[in-house]
């Protein structure tokens, strides 16, 4: 009894053992009794944006369906929903969930391109603002309804290890594609010309290029919900590289992977990709056809004003590989010293290398959008004088046609 | 002075340290962007040498009263009046600023983890630990500062080493005028001021001739990473560093996978908790001094008690989410700051000056 009365007297002199006893009495108990998250609240890991009829917004969200399963496989259903605007659709498929809408575990918005043909701002600002989703989230476009899109991303998800979602996750590295995400669209919606772009998937056939996966016997998609419908079996999901070119939220034109490929050769930021040179003559190859992987591209500019015009030094040091000759009635053999390039590959490759990079800047000049932000560097090397500059335009979204670009690839080989 | 109570100047420097850099680092490099873009990093500049002015005076006063309080000094050459109303307008001070603090923690916590949880909850996890700190005495407080600067300097610096890994763009330079950068300085004066502390336990600190430099280096210190955490979130994020409200957090989530390591901005999560506690522990300890001073016959517990029932009432009926925040912040805390700002320092320059003048009477 004295050693009770000793303990309890200790434990009313430490102050924090009473609120550590209170924190366990008034919120472990009803913590251990409360439900668990997973039922009050549905997984949603993407959202589809579709016109609905009569101005509405078709809401389609990929929901994450927990089930004791044997194997590892991840359950999900497409919920669809519409509503006036976009709050009202995510609650009406709550509603139809029987759930609370979480979108903390979102990774992939797709909007169907008819959004960005007027402009998708608005919607993409809600989903920013209100519903608290990573900005690093990815956007993509596409011409299918985004419904049909997700569909095809739940067989897709259910039935292997890679996730739509990791289909976009590496674009950036790759000289054909872009990084299309909540936080890139808001750069170049806030930088000064206010120039982004958005990935464009497709959907295609099941003969044309692309990746599918095949619903495997023990796929339970067939799980009876509302509003989910099984009509897309056959499609692939392509990603080509293709990117939808958006001036204020607005689309502009659709580029392709060629032309993203020219534009990222002028930013630099990408860590694989190809250049192809054909019917290539020098001492060890006979119209032949070389392909170099490069590896790296150190891109330097140089801004300098020329009678009050800016002239723009792109300085880039290729690092390049000779990866695959193909050429017509030689051994294998014969070819094992590709690895020295000539100094006539290094010209031709020289010579394509200033090609891509001026078409690139005639992509920029024609659709007046300055996507490797281009007005940044002049404007922070020569403020003034780039001020005066942009007073004198008319069109000052047109101010990179009056921009002078003197390109200068050099090759190194490894 | 009590042996006990009393810390030595590397204490010291630590806690000049955790406070300079606790909570610069989350809303503010957004704020400034927005008010004055990448130039916002000028009004760090401008308010952090007025928190170094701040310790420069308080060097200066403590080589010439080595011994006596701060309290002491105003009741013996103001008078009782002047003291009690100095230390009134101190106590609203660091209430008006622990309100600021625990409502940007609150809000970071909010958004990122306890997005459910009532605002009872997070009382529950903050106040009594905060009370505690206030409770013991300076000296524990210190060495529990101590304890834990290692761990604090060590993952600040590994954020701040970091933070340069996610840069990824350049932003746009001079576009904010001067007037911009100090109308924005002006906003958010309310955030600096907090070495104010050294004046309140002015005869607690055991100062040494030479023990400048190392208060000096520490608030430096902060300082620098401070800046260097603002410069990496301006590039790593440009043009939508307003839209990014958590710079320390934010800058960590920009890396992709960095080492395999996935999610690490939950290291920053760890920093802003272990220096929210200690800064609002320090605030609160401040506020029970100065509630002493101004009613010397009542208890500590009795500060503890009225600041509680205030605290809860501003915090729970005022301030509930980021745009009051923001608001009480930019528009009611700046006028707050001139206890910091200007009647400290004027209070100093004339204890100077009077002593001066003294001298030379004598003489």
């Amino acid at each position: 009894m004295e050693k009770v009365k000793k303990y309890l007297k200790h434990i009313f002199k430490t102050p924090m053992l009473i609120v550590f006893i209170f924190i366990v009495i008034f919120y472990g108990g009803p913590s251990l009794g409360k439900d668990a998250e997973i039922d009050e609240y549905a997984v949603i890991t993407a959202i589809g944006l579709d016109k609905g009829e009569e101005n509405n917004i078709d809401l389609s969200l990929l929901t994450f369906v927990p089930i004791v399963t044997q194997n590892f496989a991840e359950q999900y259903e497409v919920v669809k929903s519409s509503g006036k605007t976009l709050a009202e659709a995510i609650d009406f498929a709550g509603m139809h969930l029987g759930r609370l809408i979480g979108l903390s575990h979102v990774k992939m918005v797709v909007i169907n391109e008819d959004f960005f043909n007027e402009d998708a701002s608005s919607e993409l600002d809600y989903l920013t603002r209100n519903t608290n989703l990573a900005l690093s989230t990815t956007i993509i476009s596409t011409d299918a309804k985004a419904f049909d899109f997700l569909n095809t991303v739940k067989k897709f998800n259910t039935s292997s290890s890679i996730k739509a979602d990791n289909l976009v996750e590496f674009n950036e590295d790759y000289i054909y594609s872009i990084e299309s995400t909540f936080e890139t669209f808001y750069k170049g919606l806030y930088s000064p010309t206010h120039t982004e772009l958005i990935s464009f998937i497709s959907l295609a056939n099941e003969d044309e290029e692309g990746i599918a996966i095949e619903a495997s016997t023990q796929d339970s998609s067939t799980t009876s919900s509302s509003n989910s419908q099984e009509q897309t079996q056959n499609n692939k999901i392509l990603n080509d590289g293709q990117a939808i070119l958006c001036k204020d939220g607005k689309a502009l034109t659709k580029l392709s992977k060629e032309q993203i490929k020219n534009i990222n050769l002028l930013k630099g930021n990408y860590s694989t990709g190809a250049i192809i040179i054909d019917n290539f003559y020098d001492d060890i190859f006979q119209n032949a056809r070389l392909t170099f992987d490069i590896f790296e591209n150190k891109l330097n500019y140089k801004v300098k004003f020329e009678n009050g015009i800016p002239v723009v030094y792109i300085n880039s040091k290729v690092f390049v590989k000779l990866s695959e000759a193909q050429q017509e009635n030689r051994l294998i053999e014969e070819n094992v010293e590709i690895k020295n390039i000539s100094d006539d590959a290094i010209e031709a490759l020289q010579f394509k290398l200033k090609e891509y990079m001026r078409d690139g800047i005639n992509i920029l000049r024609e659709n007046k959008a300055d996507l490797i932000d281009l007005y940044t560097l002049i404007y922070n090397s020569h403020p003034i004088e780039m001020k005066r500059f942009m007073e004198r335009l008319e069109d000052k979204d047109d101010f990179l046609n009056y921009v002078v670009f003197k390109v200068s690839p050099q090759i190194y080989s490894y | 002075m009590a042996r006990d109570d009393s810390i030595n100047i590397w204490q010291t420097s630590i806690m000049i340290f955790i406070i300079i850099f606790a909570n610069k680092v989350l809303l503010l490099p957004s704020l400034f962007y927005k008010d004055a873009n990448v130039e916002g990093i000028f009004c760090y500049i401008i308010l952090f040498l007025l928190e170094l002015g701040l310790i420069a005076l308080f060097i200066f006063l403590k080589k010439k009263y080595p011994n006596i309080s701060f309290a002491s000094l105003v009741k013996e050459k103001f008078g009782t009046f002047t003291l009690k109303i100095i230390y009134l307008l101190l106590i609203i001070f660091f209430l008006c600023k622990l309100v600021l603090i625990y409502n940007v923690t609150y809000i970071f916590f909010k958004d990122l983890i306890y997005k459910e949880d009532n605002t009872i909850l997070f009382l529950v996890c903050f106040l009594p630990i905060i009370n505690y700190i206030a409770f013991m005495g300076l000296r524990i407080f210190g060495r529990t500062c101590q304890l834990f600067f290692p761990v604090i300097f060590i993952v600040a610096l590994f954020c701040v080493i970091i933070s340069f890994v996610s840069i990824k763009s350049t932003p746009l330079f001079f576009q904010s005028s001067i007037g911009d950068i100090l109308l924005s300085s002006l906003k958010h004066i309310s955030s600096f001021g907090d070495v104010i502390f050294l004046f309140i336990f002015m005869d607690k600190i055991n100062y040494q001739k030479g023990d400048g430099k190392k208060l000096f280096f520490f608030a430096l210190l902060a300082i620098v990473m401070i800046v260097l955490v603002t410069i990496a979130f301006y590039f790593a994020y440009s043009f939508t560093s307003f839209m990014h409200q958590y710079a320390i957090f934010d800058v960590m989530g920009n890396i992709k996978d960095y080492g395999g390591l996935g999610r690490i901005d939950v290291i920053a999560v760890i920093l802003i908790i272990f220096l929210s506690y200690l800064q609002m522990g320090l605030y609160l300890k401040c506020f029970t001094e100065s509630f002493y001073v101004l009613l010397p016959k009542l208890h500590k517990q009795y500060a503890l008690i009225t600041f509680d029932i205030i605290f809860v009432f501003i915090v729970e009926l005022l301030i509930r989410n980021l745009e009051n925040t923001i608001l009480y912040g930019e528009n009611i805390l700046p006028y707050l700051s001139i206890i910091s700002f200007v009647i400290i320092p004027l209070c100093v320059t004339i204890f100077m000056f009077i002593k001066k003048r003294g001298e030379r009477w004598k003489k």
